[in-house]
């Protein structure tokens, strides 16, 4: 079987686009197998007209699973326990169906991002304290490349956090 | 576990209104939308995500209580807060009913 990646600006960002995007993969016969790297890898298949739809929900039990079975959304992928991917039917209930629901879907993502962002906030801002103090050669490379890890992690926390900020209070305003 | 979170839940959603009155008669997840669906003839549909959610929420504030059963998926019912809280909930809707009718038609009972 032939398999393809698509990439992904993230889904803080182009959760929408994305999935309308795999609607049009799976139309074209590329239906999305599993998660990948910053992407989506997909695999070679019969075209199929499908909605696809995702949830976050941390360690859901198996009633979760097969509550959205039966309500026509097969489970497609998961990634971290967290993240869940749907696939379903043109006419399938939508995942979610109330404005009140919808806000709590990305409010707790986004207090997680924001708390893990935080963090790597205060550490590299500890880091540039500490380099300004004198150390043995060594240790100031140790120091600066600690203080490049935790700035990496700052942008894949810190920019989801803000992506989904400003999706929940663009729900709040209009709808 | 069991914490109370009613004043938390505010006010009863258009959903979580109709979930209770489903949950009148022990049912799981999938019957409880079958039911709303089928009582408002369509006009109010449940996703899984909002139903799972609004579950676990109904939960934690003692409005409903899982039940022990041999089937596969859990099944839900009300309890005797629920169904204070339903009660409470109709008053205030019933009161912006009337209102609304006294305002539009004046016909409300004052």
């Amino acid at each position: 079987m032939k398999r393809k990646y698509m990439s992904s600006w993230g889904l803080a960002f182009a959760e929408e686009r994305e999935m309308k995007k795999l609607e049009r993969m799976a139309a074209q016969g590329w239906h999305l197998e599993k998660f990948a790297p910053l992407g989506y890898t997909l695999v070679e298949g019969e075209p199929m007209d499908v909605r696809y739809s995702l949830d976050y929900r941390k360690q859901p039990d198996e009633d979760y699973f097969e509550l959205f079975a039966a309500s026509g959304w097969e489970h497609v992928t998961s990634t971290g326990d967290e993240i869940h991917v749907f696939k379903g039917r043109p006419d399938a209930t939508p995942l979610y169906t109330d404005r009140q629901t919808t806000e709590e879907k990305y409010g707790q993502v986004e207090r997680t991002m924001g708390r893990a962002a935080l963090i790597c906030l205060l550490l590299s801002l500890g880091f540039v304290f500490m380099l300004q103090l004198d150390w043995p050669q060594t240790a100031e490379a140790i120091i600066l490349v600690l203080q490049t890890l935790v700035v990496i992690g700052l942008i894949f926390t810190g920019l989801p956090y803000l992506g989904y900020l400003v999706k929940r209070k663009r729900l709040e305003r209009n709808e | 576990m069991p914490r109370n979170d009613t004043i938390e839940l505010g006010e009863l959603t258009d959903s979580m209104l109709y979930i209770l009155l489903a949950l009148t008669e022990a049912r799981h997840g999938y019957l409880i939308m079958q039911f709303v669906d089928e009582l408002t003839n369509g006009r109010i549909k449940i996703g899984p995500a909002s139903m799972y959610t609004i579950i676990k929420k109904l939960v934690n504030a003692q409005l409903i209580e899982p039940i022990d059963g041999d089937g596969k998926q859990k099944r839900y019912v009300i309890t005797a807060q629920g169904r204070a809280l339903v009660a409470e909930d109709l008053k205030r809707r019933q009161a912006i009913v009337d209102d609304a009718r006294f305002i539009l038609e004046g016909e409300g009972q004052r």
